[in-house]
């Protein structure tokens, strides 16, 4: 299995659960690449804690509704 | 693939050739007359222009093909991967320099030093290109 960062996130969900909003769409909203928003849904990527609040607040929740500590390796 | 890591591909393939190219022809010369042979700069700038030229029309096809994301800045997560192998490439550049001055110590050979240290630059950006590359698809 793959080494992923300790912070877990449920950024791929909410976009799923805000009308099927692509990563391209959500990276526009919040400053970063697609290939970021990639990177941050599968834990290859911790974002900046300024990305992280956009992303919650692109989608109206609490940082901590987006992302958790999960040391799992 | 960002637009910046097919940039890094195009970049590391033309670079590879140059220094393939380039380092063929000098070994191939200094076989034939049984020394090496000093650095020309007729061979230098053909290298120089033929791989300035090459990237510009490479870049230009890139951008025809992902004109959206040419123009993009770097992110956050780019500007660190950009950061992390600029460090690698600027620490592959310390060595090569230090074991060309070593060499030089010991042999005394002006033109081995030349290219040691050019040898040592290009390979200093292709890993630059490289690591981009590796960081950019890996956890960071």
């Amino acid at each position: 299995m793959a080494k992923k960062l300790p912070i877990d996130n449920r950024v791929k969900a909410l976009r799923e659960a805000n009308g099927q909003m692509t990563q391209s769409e959500l990276g526009e909203l919040v400053g970063v690449t697609r290939q970021t928003v990639a990177a941050i849904e599968q834990r290859r990527y911790s974002p900046s804690l300024e990305t992280a609040f956009r992303i919650a607040n692109t989608f109206a929740v609490t940082i901590d509704e987006v992302f958790s500590w999960d040391a799992v390796d | 693939m960002s637009f910046l890591e097919k940039s890094d591909w195009l970049m590391a393939c033309l670079l590879s050739l140059a220094v393939a190219g380039y380092f063929s022809s000098v070994f191939q010369l200094s076989s034939e007359s049984g020394v090496l042979v000093a650095p020309s700069m007729p061979g230098l700038i053909a290298a120089a222009v033929g791989l300035t030229v090459l990237s510009i029309i490479g870049h230009i096809v890139l951008v025809a093909i992902n004109h959206k994301d040419a123009n993009s800045t770097p992110d956050e997560r780019e500007i660190k991967v950009n950061q992390q192998a600029s460090s690698v490439s600027g620490h592959v550049l310390s060595v090569s320099v230090v074991l060309s001055l070593l060499l030089f110590l010991t042999t005394s050979n002006g033109n081995l030093l030349f290219y040691c240290v050019f040898g040592g630059f290009l390979v200093s950006e292709l890993a630059a290109y490289i690591m981009r590359i590796y960081y950019s698809r890996t956890v960071f």
